[in-house]
């Protein structure tokens, strides 16, 4: 993940829960574990992922394992973005 | 005859040996293979030093294996204290502590965090990472081949559970429920829903929410499959709409907001599970727009709404004849159960007439004996001081036919997707900070779901939202933190002097 990206993902959980410390969230962090995210905030980081990184992420891929800790949420919208306007890796 | 939790595993486990009694992602169990488990968890509990009535702390995640020690603790004549393993380490130590726990089953990880913030004037009981090393379950330590410890005691008027609620003065209350008292409501449910071994109950609430009552020992009476779903599962409605239709759920009791999420971020309307034949809940009001349109997306199954407070558990229900009409505006709460007659009082404790509002109050066997070493809140929750009665502290009516309608709370009391919080228990953890002269939680509504919000004014001037989520988060549980915390130099009064929580609520919707 791109630290562009990395941050763009940490600025939209931080808005979907105002709790959240940034400073102690890492990409490896377990969200749900935790207790950062609960369902209604599931959703509305959705809605900040789609509306700041452009991704469409359709019901099917709403799954435990997509949330888990921003690496995975990165993976999520990597394979949710349009394929003509992905990012590059680095 | 039934009288005894446990008995209904040793039952089910002679009638049903081979039927599965539960199923958690992977992992099922046979009723033959619970109750073994079970047995040998128990006699291991009682080398461990647990006696009958020595209260067992379970704050594990919810699997198969949570089960098989609830079970446990059980047959070894002890009483099961459920706690959310997520809850932060302070609020669970104190509620774990104020159970007075023999010992407590938990992760490693909560068992290395608990012991900094143990009450230093409270015994501290062994805390065992869960489950034990398999080396340490020897056959020595299972109980008779009968699978009765002895001298457990089997009166039904014996603690089963301590479930922790909210306080209003910020300190969590635990309720007290015997055999007895959960027995009489598993038996109803049972009945009333036809259960059968071919049923497959779905288990959304966790073990610290009095559902769990239904799911567990309901489906256990009638020898059917329970299938849990654990805390993250819940949390992403398509995965349980998924899990519905591949284990072909028959039977599930959930709070409204967990309905109406299915129905509107779980695709349950584009590949509704047809196998739901039983749509139970409770817990607070189901907007009606949304309960039609799920009884429309599941034209085979009937559904009722319960109503009940942990103290009572479920003591009026309400089974829908068709979908309401565009002129109907709320559904009853309906008839009591037969074993918890519930009257309309007024402040004397005398009955209304029909149509006239007053509080609900109920007696009978499901009534719990009190609040755990709280003589004087369980005194004060009594109608005129007789045993087995509990004011609810709900307000509600009687119509022409008998049925009854909820109207509302007599206090801040409120429930959040089925979760029982006292704004009061807030407002004390805001006020504990340093910073925090005065702190007000209001609720309002934010895409059909209920969210807390916290006005604070600040000592000094310096406070912000920032430092006071940490601090929250060491005091309430998730379900009771705020979902935005507005600080303002002063906080709005009505002409009486009172806080003015209309414009408060009226400011969190704007916000």
């Amino acid at each position: 993940m791109s630290t562009a990206h990395h941050l763009s993902i940490l600025d939209a959980l931080c808005r979907a829960n105002p709790a959240c410390d940034r400073t102690r969230i890492i990409e490896t962090t377990p969200l749900l574990d935790e207790g950062l995210l609960d369902s209604l905030q599931i959703v509305t980081l959705i809605g900040e992922l789609e509306s700041s990184l452009g991704c469409q992420i359709p019901l099917d891929e709403v799954l435990p394992d997509n949330f888990q800790h921003l690496t995975a949420i990165g993976a999520l919208v990597d394979r949710c973005l349009p394929t003509n306007s992905a990012p590059s890796a680095t | 005859m039934i009288e005894n939790l446990s008995d209904i595993l040793r039952t089910a486990a002679e009638s049903h040996p081979h039927q599965v009694a539960v199923v958690a992602g992977t992992v099922s169990l046979t009723y033959q293979q619970l109750d073994a488990q079970t047995s040998e968890l128990a006699g291991w509990l009682r080398t461990q030093g647990v006696q009958p009535g020595d209260r067992v702390g379970l704050c594990l995640p919810k699997t198969a294996a949570a089960l098989t020690a609830l079970y446990a603790v059980l047959k070894a004549g002890g009483v099961y204290v459920p706690a959310d393993v997520r809850s932060p380490p302070a609020r669970l130590a104190g509620l774990l502590a104020d159970a007075g726990c023999r010992l407590i089953l938990t992760t490693s990880r909560v068992a290395e965090s608990l012991p900094a913030h143990w009450p230093a004037d409270t015994a501290r009981p062994a805390l065992i990472p869960f489950p034990p090393p398999m080396a340490e379950l020897s056959p020595g330590t299972s109980p008779s081949p009968e699978g009765e410890l002895p001298d457990v005691p089997r009166s039904p008027e014996a603690p089963a559970a301590l479930m922790y609620t909210s306080g209003s003065t910020g300190r969590s209350k635990g309720v007290v429920l015997t055999h007895r008292n959960i027995l009489c409501f598993a038996d109803w449910g049972r009945n009333q829903f036809a259960l059968q071994p071919a049923d497959r109950v779905a288990s959304i609430a966790p073990f610290h929410f009095d559902l769990s009552t239904f799911d567990l020992f309901s489906t256990h009476l009638a020898g059917g499959t329970v299938v849990l779903l654990d805390e993250q599962a819940v949390m992403f409605p398509s995965a349980v709409v998924a899990t519905f239709r591949k284990q072909q759920i028959t039977v599930c009791y959930a709070v409204p907001t967990t309905w109406v999420q299915l129905l509107e971020r779980g695709g349950l309307e584009s590949a509704p599970p047809t196998s739901l034949r039983q749509v139970l809940f409770a817990g607070e009001v189901f907007p009606l727009p949304l309960l039609r349109r799920l009884m429309q997306a599941l034209p085979q199954a009937t559904f009722t709404n319960l109503y009940g407070p942990v103290e009572t558990n479920v003591c009026t229900f309400h089974t829908l004849s068709g979908i309401p009409g565009e002129e109907a505006t709320e559904i009853p709460i309906g008839r009591p159960l037969p074993h918890s007659p519930v009257e309309v009082l007024d402040e004397q404790f005398q009955r209304v007439p029909p149509g006239d509002v007053g509080q609900l109050c109920v007696r009978g066997p499901g009534v719990s004996p009190g609040y755990w070493q709280q003589p004087e809140m369980t005194e004060r929750s009594r109608v005129a001081g007789e045993p087995a009665t509990y004011q609810t502290g709900d307000l509600g009516f009687r119509d022409a036919t008998g049925t009854l309608w909820f109207r509302g709370r007599r206090d801040h009391q409120v429930k959040i997707r089925g979760h029982r919080i006292e704004l009061g228990e807030v407002e004390a953890a805001l006020g504990s900070h340093p910073g925090v002269a005065q702190a007000v939680a209001v609720v309002h509504s934010r895409e059909g779901e209920l969210q807390i919000v916290a006005f604070v004014q600040p000592r000094d001037g310096t406070v912000t939202e920032a430092d006071l989520h940490p601090h929250l988060a060491g005091r309430l549980a998730l379900y009771a933190r705020p979902h935005r915390i507005i600080v303002k130099p002063s906080l709005p009064t009505t002409v009486s002097g009172k806080i003015d929580r209309q414009t408060l609520i009226s400011g969190a919707e704007a916000d």
